[in-house]
């Protein structure tokens, strides 16, 4: 076969195709380890602890690559800076004992 | 401490089926509430546990009977000994335990014991190898704002193109349970939700009588940055169901949280299934409250082998028998086997790398369930 010697193409026809049944093996053997798998996702929507849905403040599509950067600095300060709570005693305790 | 029986001074144990405590000497039941504590004023704030220390992973398990701990939950070293009586804040409320310890086992053998089980695990799954804890969880609510820079796929006739996508939002959440234990895995402790908080009562540790808890130990900055992965999970895993192309996936983000004043200080249910095999450690977990199984079960790996080695050699004969029909067969029947060993070549490349990919998730996911894993990948959290 094209000046190719048999034996030669015998040799590689084998290890090609060792290789397709080895991906075949792989996957199929993966899939089998997947079904016994129980580490799911949690099943948890966002309606699980809100009433409401996202308020969004910007909704494009098509945008060019270059508008990520922008993005991030608009939104790259925390909005609720400043912002004081009352903590409990417990987790003022742990971050002293860090 | 242990609280007793009023009519002959046994130890009272919680049993999750009745909702009851019982008295294993005389049989008597009573309602927790109903037990009365005699130093109600001075344990207002405060109650008395039993401290035991693993001396293999450094955890701390916490009892407030006299049931002595045997095996630490978190890496099942029996290296664990008791360390001392320590006063715990006492947490705002729990939820009961109402999954029993015999439901708990049952809905791990149904869930996660497969024909690859290994017998020597399955010999494992016995009453002694589980152990009911309540875990300490901060239940909040918080404001949240968040940024992505998003890229899909879109069909254009036969063209795939990809697209950008730019969205930003706020949205109020409400009773986000986040787990306040460093050693317990965030990945692992969000699997275990929901808890139906409808059914959580006023903190009473009477109902602590046959398990064991454990105490937060995460500073508010940490509960912050647990919060704000727990809601941008939540976010970004709705919000990319809206985006209108195929393999959508966030490039870039930022997000910010505001949780709200005093969050609130929960216990809830787990049972904790912890075992050795091949001396590595795993950990399997059943939210106590709705029964759900978190978890990976090791599997034989000779029989892996053995499936992986049977499918290798089908395909082999099957390629033979196909080039062989193509070698000596006529020109109509060749073009049909052609096509068929062309279709399982194609076939065979592209699953390699699909097959690579799927046993690396495989193995991700087995190794959370590994608790040593678990205890060095504490949680890492945004400061």
């Amino acid at each position: 076969m094209y000046g190719i010697p048999m034996p030669i193409v015998i040799v590689f026809a084998i290890f090609f195709w060792s290789l397709v049944s080895a991906g075949i093996s792989l996957f199929i053997t993966s899939l089998i380890l997947k079904k016994y798998i129980n580490a799911e996702e949690t099943h948890c929507s966002i309606y699980e602890y809100s009433t409401e849905d996202i308020n969004y403040s910007r909704k494009l599509d098509q945008v060019l690559d270059t508008e990520k950067q922008d993005l991030m600095f608009e939104y790259g300060n925390d909005p609720y800076e400043g912002k004081k709570h009352s903590i409990p005693e417990q987790l003022l305790k742990n971050g002293e004992e860090l | 401490m242990a609280v007793l029986c009023k009519n002959c001074s046994g130890k009272l144990i919680f049993n999750p089926a009745l909702q009851l405590l019982e008295c294993k000497a005389c049989g008597g039941s009573f309602r927790p509430e109903d037990i009365r504590d005699i130093n109600a004023e001075a344990h207002s704030k405060y109650y008395d546990t039993r401290v035991y220390v693993c001396g293999h992973c450094g955890a701390e398990v916490i009892t407030n009977d006299t049931e002595a701990s045997t095996l630490c939950v978190y890496c099942g070293n029996p290296a664990i000994v008791f360390s001392r009586i320590a006063k715990q804040r006492r947490p705002d409320g729990l939820i009961p335990f109402k999954i029993t310890k015999e439901q708990a086992l049952d809905r791990i053998k149904n869930k996660l014991f497969t024909p690859l089980t290994p017998k020597e695990v399955k010999e494992k799954a016995t009453f002694s190898n589980l152990r009911g804890i309540y875990v300490p969880y901060w239940v909040l609510n918080a404001d949240f704002t968040e940024a992505d820079y998003i890229t899909g796929e879109i069909s254009v006739g036969r063209t795939t193109i990809k697209k950008h996508y730019s969205r930003a939002g706020s949205i109020r959440f409400n009773n986000v349970p986040i787990d306040g234990s460093k050693i317990l895995n965030d990945n692992i402790s969000m699997r275990l939700e929901p808890f139906n908080l409808d059914e959580a009562k006023e903190f009473d540790e009477d109902y602590l009588n046959g398990f064991y808890s454990n105490i937060s130990d995460t500073s508010y900055e940490e509960l912050k940055g647990s919060a704000a992965n727990r809601c941008h999970k939540i976010y970004s895993d709705h919000m990319l169901k809206s985006i209108p192309a195929r393999n959508a996936k966030i490039d870039d983000s930022v997000y910010w949280i505001d949780i709200h004043d005093d969050p609130v200080y929960m216990m809830m249910p787990v049972w904790f299934f912890s075992f050795r095999y091949q001396d590595k450690p795993y950990t399997v977990l059943v939210n106590g409250q709705t029964g759900e199984v978190v978890g990976t079960i090791p599997w034989e790996k000779k029989q892996v082998y053995k499936i992986a080695g049977g499918i290798f050699a089908a395909v082999m004969v099957t390629g033979l028998a196909l080039y062989s029909g193509i070698s000596f067969s006529h020109a109509g029947i060749n073009g049909m086997l052609n096509n068929s060993a062309s279709a399982l070549t194609i076939f065979g490349l592209a699953a390699f790398p699909m097959g690579l990919i799927g046993i690396q998730n495989v193995l991700k996911k087995l190794s959370l369930a590994q608790s040593e894993e678990m205890f060095k990948f504490v949680k890492k959290r945004q400061g």
